[in-house]
């Protein structure tokens, strides 16, 4: 199986499987697009990605290299949180911090399947959850002033009081 | 005793000289006086006594003196009636110059004829008619003075509003200056920042421009040269670069050379500022690289966030890189200095890149990103030796002690010199791509902007997404610059990295906020509405990022009491929105105390259309799908009206359970707005009371004309019959889903004549609460080449409507299913037909 290398931002070069790259858009279309030999010495950089970031993506690549491509059916797409695989649920138990990074690498990299995982990680720590709640979750400064907050709470009720 | 002139008699002297001053004037008395002054006064009693008059002539004068006296009594009246008339008059007349002379004038004169008795009638007429004209005159003149006074009035209260006006106007006109002069300054503020910028920028051009020709200048003279000649060095991997890697180009050299001044000597002296890059070879590679990125992101159909972002960082990256690279030629320019003996150009600051850094500092000051990266790198050069040790191995250059070191070195490889070539096509090549560059950061830069216009109301610590971003670019370890990570040596950077992972904090903020956004928008995709509303109470800037339209592409609302309120509220921000389920609601107003069902009905009937209405008019025409299934009464058929009226592009439609009754003029309303509709379904519901269903076959044939490209139909009802079912299968020759709920029993002459002209592509068979033989089912299978589905949905009542439910009939339906069941025991049938019931 041929491999490529990946450059992290901060010039850590990972050696990995072609079709474990792949699940990454954004690598995959640079490789068809562009027509860079798999057999090349160059590294793809990716700038936008530190080596720790990068290291734990190729390791949810890995895992997951056999995975059917995932259905496109956006407008019935429901949004459930509660279906990730046990792999998932443990590879996310990290801080918020790389939970961050995870995101923003994924949506990068566009690796859907990653950034479905993460995503409905941090939305599970939002579902079900009141605002005060929410913001000590994330340690969020409630920057609202009383009129503020009530004029959004009056928004936000699906039927005016009676 | 007598008055002498009235002769009214009179008890004593002392009475009647009362009544001679109060009721005679000073005149009658004279005129009595002289008339009879023979006689005294005082015995006037006694005249004709005392002077023996004849009884005739007393006669006489008793009837002359009758006579007098009732002409006395008129001319007294008279003078009355003129003395109040003018007395009335006076003060209207003594207020007033010319009237009031006038007014005496009248007067005197009405005086001047109260005379003496001396003719008869005609005095008379002529004093009364005289008094009239005057007193008419005056009136005149009075109400004429009047009107007068008033239209003054008017004229100076018109005056003293225009008065009033006028100032009003003054006051705008200041304002309306002052606005221009502060309109005045920004405009000429901004275009001094403009020029500013663009000579910034100028220069910044010039600079490459400059570095090219240098190249050129360099290949040339290393062309003409000969290897002699020049001070050559021969440069080996440095084993302590720790950016090598292992490439191949490792041994690749960057070389500069700089011309000596011609003006000051006619010897050439020839000096080679000679460089060894050790990571030219990778910066160059990068260039190439993120230019095919660049070009790749263009290309790409990703999420048009992500790209927009993806296109920014590589645009920086790029930047960062052109400014790496420029560093030599700043460097080349200080050195220049000592030889050209100071030709006009001074070099402003001692170490080279400090002119690119005081040049990025300010540019940076106006959050004009070009030139950031350069500042970034320069700065980093500074900070850390080991990141660009080419870079830093240049300052030092400039020592002439290390140029005579530089001299003794030679050239060993002549492939450097078509290495040299090369470098000179990339110089050439990184000119161009930076004018592409140049545009395409402008069309960022715009896009960018207004992104920045948008968070700018967000508390954050960076203030500067370009400063903040490049940073995370070049390391996204180095993120927060309070850190202060010291990054001595490349190799610390993982450590580094790892410790601040796995370092417990909590805080977003310290990320740039595009990054935030980005990622609070992922995640926000994955949120139902409640939690979404929720996040929206959390802070300001959750509060924006939840309300963006593209996360309420798709509102699906289902067993809710909704307010019109709500809808219309949610519509601000509902800009995008492109599916639209309403299933199930209820008003939010609930059914009274005594109130009784219909009242009620009635009550909410149509509540919610306004709050659609906005909603969909905010929509802006993306709408492609609507279903509003079992909310009776509070839409009423107006809200079916409005989605004719503002969804041109929509793509599918369901209205069911519906409580008013659908007709031809709704089903044409939405025919004219939404032509595009390729899947419909319109399920009548029960209607009210009274009323017959109106969905009949004209409204089909609207349909079959309008729609004749539609792939899925449900249609229902029994007031349409099977030749407008024949004329739909007719028109739709690509209808795929077929459903009829609660229409007429199909049987098979209606199947073999839909199956005749149309049907050719069905694959999906619903009948809902619709009777269909076994023969029909059949002959649909046999005359669909795709069928591949049928669905059939029983209850009793759909069997025997007016019967009610008994044994017998609970047979007879159970006969029917299992007519129904056997045609599985068909071969085609068998994993396409099924067959359920319900028990209603």
């Amino acid at each position: 199986m041929p491999n490529i290398k990946l450059q992290s931002s901060d010039g850590e070069v990972f050696d990995v499987d072609v079709d474990v790259a792949k699940q990454s858009i954004t690598i995959k279309t640079m490789l068809e697009d562009l027509g860079m030999d798999e057999d090349d010495d160059e590294a793809i950089p990716l700038p936008n990605v530190n080596s720790a970031i990068l290291g734990k993506v190729l390791e949810w690549c890995q895992f997951h290299k056999d995975d059917p491509p995932p259905p496109e059916d956006e407008e019935n797409r429901e949004k459930r949180t509660d279906d990730l695989c046990g792999f998932d649920i443990d590879f996310l138990k990290v801080d918020q911090g790389t939970l961050f990074e995870l995101i923003l690498a994924a949506n990068y990299l566009d690796i859907k399947g990653l950034l479905d995982a993460s995503c409905k990680t941090v939305a599970n720590m939002i579902k079900g959850k009141t605002p005060e709640e929410i913001r000590k979750t994330f340690n969020i400064k409630n920057d609202f002033t009383p009129a503020e907050e009530e004029q959004v709470r009056k928004e936000n009720s699906w039927c005016e009081e009676k | 005793m007598n008055c002498p002139v009235c002769k009214i008699k009179l008890s004593s002297q002392g009475a009647l000289r009362t009544h001679l001053t109060f009721d005679h004037t000073h005149q009658q008395l004279q005129e009595v006086a002289e008339y009879g002054k023979s006689y005294p006064l005082s015995s006037f009693q006694h005249l004709d006594s005392k002077f023996g008059f004849s009884s005739e002539a007393q006669e006489l004068f008793s009837q002359l003196h009758n006579a007098r006296q009732l002409h006395n009594q008129n001319l007294l009246s008279q003078r009355r009636a003129l003395n109040t008339l003018s007395k009335s008059l006076e003060p209207g007349l003594s207020l007033l110059g010319n009237a009031g002379i006038e007014g005496k004038d009248v007067k005197k004169s009405a005086e001047s004829w109260f005379k003496p008795y001396d003719g008869p009638k005609q005095h008379e007429v002529s004093n009364r008619v005289l008094s009239g004209a005057t007193s008419a005159e005056c009136w005149r003149h009075q109400s004429e003075i009047r009107r007068l006074e008033a239209s003054l009035l008017e004229k100076k209260q018109e005056i003293a509003h225009l008065v009033l006006q006028l100032k009003k106007e003054m006051e705008e006109l200041e304002n309306k200056d002052m606005i221009i002069t502060d309109l005045n300054t920004f405009l000429q503020e901004t275009a001094e920042k403009q020029s500013v910028a663009r000579a910034k920028l100028e220069a910044y051009m010039d600079s490459l421009l400059t570095r090219t020709a240098v190249a050129e200048e360099e290949v040339k003279s290393m062309r003409s040269l000969s290897p002699s000649l020049l001070s050559q060095k021969q440069y080996g991997n440095k084993s302590s670069d720790p950016r090598d890697n292992g490439f191949s180009g490792d041994g690749l050299v960057r070389t500069y050379s700089v011309p000596a001044s011609l003006r000051k000597s006619s010897i050439m002296r020839e000096r080679l500022y000679t460089t060894k890059r050790n990571s030219s070879l990778q910066l160059e590679y990068k260039d190439q690289t993120s230019a095919n990125q660049l070009r790749r992101s263009l290309y790409s159909v990703g999420s048009p966030s992500a790209e927009l972002e993806r296109v920014l960082d590589q645009l920086k990256t790029k930047q960062s890189l052109t400014g790496r690279t420029s560093l030599p030629a700043s460097n080349q320019k200080s050195m220049k200095e000592p030889f050209s003996g100071g030709s006009g150009r001074r070099c402003r600051s001692l170490s080279p890149g400090n002119e690119w850094r005081g040049m990025a500092q300010t540019v940076a000051k106006e959050e004009y990103p070009f030139h950031v990266a350069s500042y970034q790198e320069t700065t980093e050069t500074e900070t850390s030796p080991f990141l660009y040790p080419g870079t830093i191995q240049s300052t030092t250059l400039k020592d002439t002690s290390t140029q005579n070191r530089f001299k003794n070195h030679r050239w060993t490889h002549s492939s450097q010199r078509v290495k040299n070539q090369l470098l000179q096509q990339r110089v050439q090549d990184e000119i161009s791509q930076a004018d592409i560059e140049r545009s395409l950061y402008r069309r960022q830069l715009q896009k960018r902007m207004a992104e920045e216009e948008a968070s700018k109301t967000y508390p954050s610590r960076n203030h500067n997404l370009w400063v903040t971003s490049t940073d995370t670019i070049s390391s996204l370890g180095e993120t927060d610059s309070t850190r202060s990570l010291s990054v001595s040596s490349l190799s610390d950077i993982p450590v580094q990295n790892e410790n601040w992972f796995s370092s417990e904090y909590h805080n977003m903020d310290i990320y740039p906020v595009a990054h935030r956004h980005v990622v609070l928008r992922c995640v926000m995709e994955y949120l139902d509405i409640d939690s979404l509303l929720n996040c929206a109470l959390v802070c300001k800037e959750w509060k924006h990022v939840s309300r963006h339209p593209s996360l309420w592409r798709c509102l699906h609302f289902v067993s809710r009491r909704v307010s019109s309120k709500f809808l219309e509220t949610i519509s601000s921000w509902c800009t995008e929105l492109q599916v639209l389920k309403l299933s199930k609601l209820r008003s939010s107003s609930k059914r009274m105390k005594g109130e009784t069902k219909e009242a009620h009905q009635k009550r909410i009937s149509g509540r919610l259309d306004e709050g659609l209405e906005i909603l969909l008019c905010s929509s802006q025409g993306n709408l492609m799908v609507v279903k509003i299934t079992d909310c009776p009464f509070i839409f009423s058929k107006r809200s079916l009206m409005m989605i004719g009226r503002y969804c041109p592009n929509l793509r599918s439609l369901k209205v069911s359970g519906v409580s008013y009754a659908i007709n031809k003029e709704i089903i044409k309303s939405l025919a004219e707005g939404c032509p595009n509709i390729t899947s419909l379904q319109i399920l009548p519901g029960s209607p009210a009371k009274g009323k017959s269903q109106t969905f009949s076959n004209s409204c089909l044939s609207v349909i079959g004309q309008t729609w004749y490209h539609l792939q899925a139909l449900s249609i229902g009802g029994k007031a349409f019959s099977k030749s407008g079912l024949a004329a739909i299968a007719e028109c739709c020759q690509q209808l795929q889903v077929l459903e009829l709920s609660k229409a007429h029993k199909i049987e098979e002459s209606i199947a073999k004549q839909m199956c005749r002209v149309g049907l050719k592509d069905l694959h999906t068979l619903f009948f809902t609460h619709t009777v269909v033989t076994p023969q029909a089912l059949l002959q649909f299978h046999a005359s669909c080449p795709h069928l591949k589905c049928v669905r059939v949905y029983l209850s009793m009542a759909d069997v025997f409507p007016s019967q009610k439910k008994n044994y017998q009939t609970k047979n007879k339906f159970d006969d029917v299913i299992s007519r129904l069941e056997k045609l599985k025991e068909h071969r085609g049938l068998r994993d396409v037909l099924y067959v359920s019931v319900s028990n209603r």
